[in-house]
């Protein structure tokens, strides 16, 4: 499996593969050890979950809803979407009425119906989610300032997992000291320079804040449950009524008795800000003494916001891309600089505290020159923008997703200019920068320049490749070696684990909007 | 009520119910004869050139829309590129400006989407094509900003009542519904026409955007005095609450096109919304509550209780109406 996202720390290369992350000594390229997620526990664990609203339900129901479980669990894992009642309801009807005329029986075998109906639909999900796929994969890692910690994020399970380096016997390790789900699953997490509080971008446009370390005694006070208030629906008859809010409030009125269903997390965290729209990318940034966040979003937007405690007021946005903004990156050597791409042809070079727009450098044509004929046409998505300073001239290095190259770029004065395309021997993952070094890491599994389609190996290829400066140009470093990590190969392009792996490697280009598609989501908007 | 315009029978209909499918098919003549009417009508209405009021009823659309989904919106890359001049060509400084406060290649197309509708009826025909020029180096200067924004107009009571009596300050309406968006521009149209001695109506127009997420598309910072967010759709579902118009993230971007000491101002008739509304925003330290006195004073509000359609409505059904400003504080230094 090959490492899809990697970071590094002093002389400690972090590359995490699938659901664990590896240590790497840098200095000689030596494995040292890994650290594994943990298997989510078994779909036995929904059955308490099962059971509590079943309490209400005759015995009979009970059973019957059991069987559904098994059935359930043969099936293939069900996409997962939430169905509002109101089209439960819809359906309901249809099935209710023509076998029942008596209107109170008919009631009844309504309403538990519509329970087990529901049921089912938790069933569904609770276990496509744990037989779907075995440990949450990886997707983003950060290292603290002062080199103490390594932040994971796993995606399926939506959680933050902090972990510190230990030494032992001069072997490094990975020691999880906690772990923490997210309300929605994190696209991109950041640490403060002093090294206390993680911050973290999620899929529903939020960034939520949250100490490094959790107290102990803030878990224990938000653990106590909150008093139920006595349910009263919002609106009443004479609000003003479309015929859906209708239906939401005779609904409400329906299930006031039934529990909150959307289970706060119990540990510290604040919401700091928030888009609507998808983050993808969140940076950090100092200028003049005062810290700034940096978020990117599907929309096209930059928004540069005041650092903790003032993280409500908008400072700019960075307006000018036509497509999403996947990477960020603030040069460590200017701070005032930022370099950002994504679905766009270019890269574009900001004064980002005044919003003003230095330069855009084209990116297409550098990857036009590396790819075949047939895969000219097709659009591309930044997947990585780093930055390296070698002999005081600052360098910027793009990768673009399922791309097999690095374009390396050199940042002079407000220009940016390209200086060289780099070739690798598959798609490029991930990028670490040393002061001598580039370390890069590619998909060993694919073919170059495809997502899909896998390598006939015979040789395993080794999953890092090394450059250095020679005369100002990167070239490659074959006397520098790491002990890459074989793992079992995937055997059918067409197999479950091949797609799975696609969507961990290659999920950026999924995020471009697509033209012409019909206002969707107003059908389903319930 | 629901728009059926361009929505198949679903499949599964097909599939498993042969009866509700023959319902489903023999109810189709419906929508498509609407459709048929709303394009005669239009047609009929010269392009927008004339002085009669257009009829609500070729223009309802259902209540809702899906504020997360992408729609095929049309908006400017950043409000260098807003051509403001179409909305308010009575403020349009005289002569082409030559040159654009932005540092990016002027011959670019301005508009990020320049989509055209996939659906005729979805028409925003009328209102995109001709109002979004392609060419940043085609604009006409404004003389003024626009400075006070109806987030969800809807169909734009507040905006025709308001107009005349601040017949100085550009005021624009947010819509996100295409022929509601319509509408309103019809309307203001026709009523610049049957005005046009007295110059009035200049000063309102309507757009169709998403102002939940491209609100910094159209205005700069601290560009606006007022923005009206009246009878918001109340989203009653606790799951839906990421979709109402005022949370504590959003009213950052408030904060951030109001001017210190502009007024947002909210009214709806739900009173669950409006706790909301006063709890994001007495919350947000951008923003502080205006008090009863200065609110009734102030006669936006009594536009906003009696004219918007919503408040007619609410007024003819004896419901309640919660009204509540809030002031834009100074931000403190950083």
């Amino acid at each position: 499996m090959p490492y899809q996202c990697i970071d590094k720390r002093r002389n400690l290369l972090i590359a995490a593969r699938d659901s664990s992350i590896d240590l790497i000594n840098l200095e000689n390229g030596s494995y040292l050890s890994t650290w594994t997620c943990p298997w989510p526990e078994k779909p036995q664990i929904s059955k308490p979950e099962i059971e509590q609203p079943s309490k209400l339900l005759a015995t009979q129901e009970s059973q019957s809803s059991s069987v559904d479980i098994v059935i359930d669990s043969k099936s293939p894992p069900a996409k997962r979407r939430k169905l509002s009642s109101g089209e439960a309801d819809k359906d309901l009807i249809k099935e209710v009425e023509p076998e029942t005329q008596g209107t109170s029986t008919a009631k009844v075998t309504k309403n538990g119906n519509e329970k087990n109906q529901k049921k089912q639909k938790q069933n569904n999900r609770s276990v496509a989610i744990a037989i779907g796929l075995e440990a949450p994969a990886i997707i983003a890692l950060a290292v603290t300032v002062n080199n103490k910690h390594v932040v994971a994020v796993t995606g399926e399970d939506k959680c933050i997992r902090v972990f510190e380096i230990v030494d032992e016997a001069d072997v490094s390790k990975l020691h999880q000291v906690s772990e923490r789900i997210m309300p929605k699953r994190p696209s991109s997490i950041a640490i403060t320079p002093d090294s206390a509080t993680i911050l973290s971008a999620d899929k529903f446009g939020d960034v939520y804040s949250l100490p490094l370390i959790p107290s102990l005694d803030q878990d224990a006070q938000s653990a106590t449950p909150i008093a139920e208030r006595p349910f009263k629906p919002s609106a009443n008859e004479k609000t003003i009524h479309s015929q859906r809010n209708r239906i939401a409030l005779e609904n409400q009125k329906r299930h006031h008795n039934s529990a909150p269903k959307n289970q706060l997390p119990t540990f510290e965290h604040t919401l700091l800000l928030g888009h609507v729209s998808l983050l993808i990318d969140l940076k950090l940034a100092t200028l003049e003494g005062k810290t700034y966040i940096i978020t990117s979003d599907r929309d096209e937007h930059i928004r540069i916001s005041r650092g903790i405690p003032q993280a409500h007021v908008i400072e700019s946005f960075c307006l000018g891309h036509r497509e999403f903004v996947s990477r960020l990156c603030i040069p460590t050597t200017r701070p005032g600089i930022l370099v950002s791409g994504g679905g766009d042809d270019e890269i574009y070079v900001w004064k980002w505290k005044n919003a003003e727009l230095l330069c855009k450098a084209d990116l297409k044509t550098h990857v036009n020159e590396i790819v075949s004929e047939s895969a000219k046409e097709k659009k591309i998505a930044v997947s990585g923008i780093y930055h390296t300073n070698h002999e005081g001239v600052d360098f910027v290095l793009v990768t673009v997703e399922a791309i097999p190259g690095i374009f390396v770029f050199k940042l002079i004065d407000t220009t940016l200019t390209h200086v060289q395309n780099i070739f690798l021997r598959g798609n490029a993952l991930g990028v670490v920068t040393t002061p001598s070094r580039v370390i890069t890491s590619i998909d060993t599994i694919h073919t170059p320049a495809s997502t899909i389609e896998l390598r006939s190996s015979d040789k395993p290829d080794s999953s890092f490749v090394t450059f250095k400066f020679t005369n100002g140009v990167l070239e490659e470093d074959s006397d520098f070696k790491i002990a890459g990590v074989k793992d079992s190969e995937i055997v059918d392009a067409d197999s479950v684990e091949n797609k799975r792996m696609k969507n961990l490697l290659y999920s950026i280009e999924n995020l471009r909007k697509r033209v012409g598609e019909i206002d969707g989501g107003e059908a389903e908007d319930g | 009520m629901f728009s059926l315009e361009a929505e198949p029978c679903p499949p599964h209909l097909n599939l498993h119910n042969q009866d509700l499918s023959r319902d489903e098919f023999a109810a189709m003549p419906g929508p498509a004869n609407k459709k048929q009417k709303r394009e005669q009508y239009k047609n009929a209405r010269q392009g927008g050139s004339t002085t009669e009021l257009p009829k609500k009823k070729f223009y309802r659309q259902r209540a809702h829309a899906n504020v997360f989904s992408d729609h095929d919106l049309v908006y400017p890359i950043s409000p260098a590129y807003m051509d403001w001049a179409t909305y308010y060509p009575a403020y349009a400084e005289p002569e082409v400006a030559d040159s654009i406060e932005s540092t990016t290649s002027q011959t670019q197309d301005i508009s990020l989407k320049a989509v055209e509708t996939q659906d005729g009826s979805d028409g925003n025909g009328a209102t995109s094509s001709e109002a979004i020029p392609m060419k940043a180096k085609d604009m006409r200067k404004l003389k003024q900003d626009v400075e006070v924004a109806d987030i969800g107009c809807g169909f734009g009571g507040l905006l025709v009542a308001l107009a005349p009596k601040l017949p100085n300050t550009l005021m624009l309406g947010m819509e996100i519904r295409t022929q509601v968006t319509e509408y309103v521009h019809e309307r203001i149209n026709a009523l610049r026409l049957q005005n046009s001695k007295e110059g009035l109506y200049q000063n309102a127009a309507c757009l169709r955007a998403n102002s939940m997420k491209f609100l910094p598309n159209f205005f700069k910072k601290d560009q606006l005095s007022k923005i009206f967010l009246c009878f918001p759709d109340p989203h009653f579902k606790a799951r839906k609450h990421k979709a109402r118009i005022v949370s504590t993230t959003l009213n950052s971007e408030y904060a951030y096109a109001v001017r210190p000491g502009g007024i947002v101002y909210t009214i709806t008739d739900v009173e669950d919304l409006h706790l909301w509304m006063v709890e994001h925003f007495e919350k947000h330290p951008s923003f502080a509550r205006v008090s009863e006195e200065e609110q009734e004073a102030d006669e936006c509000v009594e536009v906003m209780r009696m004219e918007t359609e919503e408040g007619q409505k609410v007024t003819r059904n004896n419901g309640q109406k919660f009204v509540a400003l809030f002031r834009r504080l100074e931000d403190p230094p950083w």
